[in-house]
Formats: C-alpha cells, sequence, structure tokens
C-alpha cells in the first residue's frame, strides 16, 4: 500500500509573511479602499480604470505584475 | 469535533451547481443591479434565505445606485473597406463615452493632427496624453469621438464593466489591438477612409437591495461573523448572454451552503450573520451601505467574504483588510484542516468596504474563468472549488468559535 500524503492546505510558505502580504492588499489596489476599485480587476479594456485608483497604487500594482484597475 | 467534521462531510456539491444554475440561468438575465434580472434574482435568493434552519428573519436593505451604465442597443462600429466587428469580441463601450444612440460618420486622424473637427481619433496606445484630457479636447473641437485600444482576454473577449470613470463629452469606443492596428494602416494609407459608430449607452439611477439574514435567532453574542457575497452580475448585453456564472453565483452559492451547515450545527458562543449583496460590479455599492449601517448600529463582526469560486489552481486568493488578524489566522487553521491552500493575493470586493469601515475583513477568492464575458458560464465552474470553499469557510468559523470559546475560559479563570 503506498503512502498517500496529507493535503497541502492554510497559507503557503510562512503563515506570518503572508498575514503580512495579506494585510496590504495582495500588493493591488487595497492601498485604496475608498477609490471605487471594486470589480475593476480586469485591465480587459484600457483606460477604463483610469479614475479608479490613486496613481501610487496603480504604479504599485503595474509593478507588481497584478493587473488591476487599468 | 465529532459533529463539525460529520457537518462538513454534508456539503452538497449538487446543492451549489444548482444555484449557480439557476443564477446564471437566463430568467435572471446576467443580474445587473437595478434590472428585472437582477430583482427576480433576488427575490428566489430571499427564498433560499427563509429556507435556512431556524427560518430567519431576512432584512431587505434597499438603497440607490446613482449612475448605472446602460446598453439600449448593441454599439456599432466600421469603417470603409474595413472587416465586419463583433460587439465585446473586436470593439467594446468604453466607460468614459458619452451616450451616442444614432452612428456618426467621419474621417480618422492621430491626436498629433491639429484639425480633429468632425472626425474620429484614433488614440495610440500608450500615448502620453491621459483620456480625459483627449475627450474634452475632441468635445472642445467638435471631434466626432475616440477609438482607444483594448486587450481581448484569453478566451478571446473583451469584458464588460459597470463600475469606472464617469462620462465624458464624446463618444469612446476600444478596440482590439488587431483591429486598432488595421485601421492605422488604413487612414495612413490610399484613400479617403470613413469610419461610422455609435454607443448607445446611458446612465441610470438604480434601485438596489441587499439581503440580511442571521442564522438562528438574533443574538447578543460579543463576536459575530458576517459572511457575505455579492449577487449582481454586469449584465447581459441587448443581444448577448453574460451569465455571471463564476462571479459571484459561486460565491453565493458557497455562502449559502456554509450557511446551512451552520444552522444544522450552529457554532458555540458565536453569531453569524449572512449577507447576499447587490451592487458590487458597480463599485461595491451595497457592501458600502451595509458598512455603514452596522458600524453606525456599533456592530463590528468579522466578515468573509466570497467572490470568486469558480476554478481553484493551486491557492485560494486572500486579502484582509482592518483588524483582520484572528480571521487571517482562523483561516489559516482552517485551511491546514480543510486541505486548502491559500496565498495572499488581491481581491478588489466588497471586502474593501467592510474594512474601509474598520471592521476586520477577508475577501476569499478561487477563479472566475470567463470573467465579465459571456464564457462565465455555470458550465465551467468547478464542483470540486465549490465544495473546498464550502468547507473552508465553514471551517474557519468553527475556529472563530473555538478560539471566541477560548478566550472566555481564560477570562473566567483570570476573573
Amino acid at each position: 500500500m503506498s503512502e498517500v500524503a496529507e493535503p497541502a492546505g492554510g497559507f503557503l510558505g510562512d503563515p506570518a509573511e503572508a498575514f503580512e502580504v495579506a494585510s496590504t492588499g495582495g500588493g493591488c489596489c487595497g492601498t485604496s479602499p475608498e477609490g471605487g476599485c471594486c470589480g475593476t480587476t480586469d485591465a480587459g479594456t484600457t483606460d477604463a480604470g483610469d479614475g479608479c485608483c490613486t496613481p501610487e497604487a496603480k504604479a504599485d500594482a503595474v509593478a507588481s505584475g497584478a493587473g488591476c484597475c487599468g | 469535533m465529532i459533529l463539525q467534521r460529520s457537518a462538513i462531510g454534508r456539503v452538497s456539491a449538487e446543492r451549489m451547481r444548482a444555484t449557480v444554475a439557476t443564477l446564471a440561468g437566463e430568467e435572471f438575465a446576467g443580474r445587473r443591479v437595478g434590472s428585472r434580472g437582477g430583482r427576480a434574482a433576488r427575490e428566489w435568493l430571499a427564498g433560499q434565505l427563509a429556507e435556512l434552519g431556524g427560518g430567519p428573519a431576512v432584512r431587505v436593505q434597499e438603497f440607490t445606485v446613482a449612475a448605472v451604465p446602460e446598453l439600449t442597443a448593441t454599439p456599432s462600429l466600421a469603417w470603409t473597406g474595413g472587416p465586419e466587428l463583433r460587439h465585446r469580441r473586436d470593439f467594446v463601450e468604453h466607460l468614459a463615452t458619452a451616450d451616442q444612440p444614432a452612428p456618426l460618420r467621419g474621417g480618422v486622424v492621430g491626436p498629433a493632427a491639429d484639425d480633429w473637427s468632425g472626425r474620429w481619433v484614433l488614440v495610440p496606445a500608450g500615448f502620453g496624453t491621459g483620456l480625459a484630457v483627449l475627450a474634452r479636447r475632441a468635445g472642445t473641437e467638435g471631434a466626432r469621438g475616440l477609438l482607444v485600444q483594448a486587450t481581448r482576454d484569453a478566451g478571446g473577449w473583451l469584458p464588460k464593466r459597470l463600475a469606472g470613470p464617469a462620462a465624458g463629452p464624446v463618444p469612446i469606443l476600444a478596440v482590439a489591438a488587431d483591429h486598432h492596428a488595421e485601421l492605422a494602416r488604413a487612414a495612413t494609407g490610399d484613400g479617403e477612409v470613413e469610419v461610422t459608430a455609435s454607443v448607445p449607452l446611458r446612465r441610470v439611477p438604480v434601485p438596489a437591495a441587499n439581503l440580511v439574514a442571521p442564522l438562528g435567532r438574533p443574538s447578543s453574542f460579543p463576536v459575530e461573523v458576517l459572511l457575505c457575497a455579492h449577487h449582481d452580475g454586469v449584465g447581459d448585453d441587448p443581444r448577448l448572454r453574460l451569465p455571471a456564472a463564476s462571479d459571484n453565483a459561486t460565491g453565493v452559492a458557497v455562502v449559502l451552503e456554509a450557511a446551512r451547515l451552520l444552522a444544522a450545527a450552529p457554532p458555540a458562543g458565536l453569531g453569524v450573520q449572512v449577507a447576499l449583496l447587490d451592487g458590487e460590479e458597480t463599485g461595491a455599492d451595497g457592501s458600502a451601505y451595509h458598512a455603514a449601517q452596522l458600524v453606525a448600529a456599533g456592530r463590528r463582526p468579522l466578515v468573509i467574504n466570497v467572490d470568486g469560486a469558480g476554478r481553484l489552481e493551486g491557492a485560494a486568493a486572500v486579502e484582509a483588510g482592518g483588524p483582520a488578524h484572528p480571521l487571517l489566522a482562523a483561516l489559516d487553521q482552517a485551511g491546514r484542516q480543510a486541505g486548502v491552500a491559500l496565498r495572499a493575493g488581491p481581491v478588489a470586493s466588497d471586502n474593501r468596504r467592510y474594512a474601509a469601515a474598520g471592521l476586520g475583513a477577508v475577501g476569499i477568492g478561487a477563479g472566475m474563468p470567463g470573467y465579465h464575458s459571456p464564457a462565465d458560464t455555470a458550465e465551467r465552474v468547478e464542483a470540486s472549488t465549490l465544495v473546498a470553499l464550502a468547507r473552508l469557510v465553514v471551517t474557519t468559523v468553527w475556529m472563530l468559535a473555538d478560539r471566541t470559546g477560548q478566550i472566555h475560559r481564560q477570562s473566567s479563570i483570570i476573573d
């Protein structure tokens, strides 16, 4: 009988680090929760998300490859 | 714990798939906020909530969304000698567009041209001047409108959105990159090229409503958990269905299933509420309204929001805001117990509104195949993802109840 591995679960990697990253919006627009960013995670239409996030949040998002907010 | 394990085993993939299929069905027409289909879906969901164990009182929390973009007909785009273009495949309305129901005809120029009057302005990708500035100039100089570039998704669709910039002074269409380049070539070649386009998109104020229900009797527990998911979608186009299955019929199905199990095996010492939210696609309007109501009433539940449970690829994304450390710890523990891997990642959804109001909130996302397109169908939703997320949510609530109990026991010993 072969050994069955326990299913992986919980936060990948160091949970403390994951908590920290999760709490900063995962590098996306979480820095601007009042900016009406919700529902615009996909840059399907060029510029459609402009005016959604702050320029800083948008730059952060693009730099991190998150592809959020236009 | 035996009771809990037994309840976890009763998570029903069939029930959740049926919920997703119903919400994504033709009758509800993509569930856009304020639409007939949206209202019908909400009425159906109110019935589902009322059937939960304990017979909770379902509250309908009404509010207004000020300016919802609504296509009154299918936009059109064609140019002299050009190919036949399809809405949402080859071009889409841009949210900063003015309402232009009748086709407008005119020549084509680039933004560097001196005279825009009576012409469509073809804006290259990455053009240095912002769209708002270009639109203002176009309005002032009497341009027909702007044609900007868009990117198709993996399925070849140009996703639909309702949240974005306010309407500008001229019509604006976003054209898929290949056709945008083709038009640029045609416009600089021999012979006059004329573009004819319409964008029948008006903005209307609409009534919206959240559904809020406590599980069991309304309680005065010191710790409350709010399970939520948005029930609205981006809505069908005039001639295209956008079923909004993964986004977010799946989240609703997961929350309803979790609520059923928690009603059958209530966590000790913990109050649980369910909120099915409206107006997320227009900018999380429903959660903004609900969060303000909670704070005004002095209530501070821990919020678990599910947005997207269509296809779990590796690990579910988790975003936290506000005082969410207890939630993250419980989620981590629950993930280990339920065998669901988690990663820190953006979940741009209602959780942000609750966090912005000062509540501890997490958003959980596990895939939206076909996001905001006709490809977001019930058939593409994976039953295994629905089951994984329902188990994760239920186990997280029990973990929070265990922690709450431990804190109370420790307080009693100290006292």
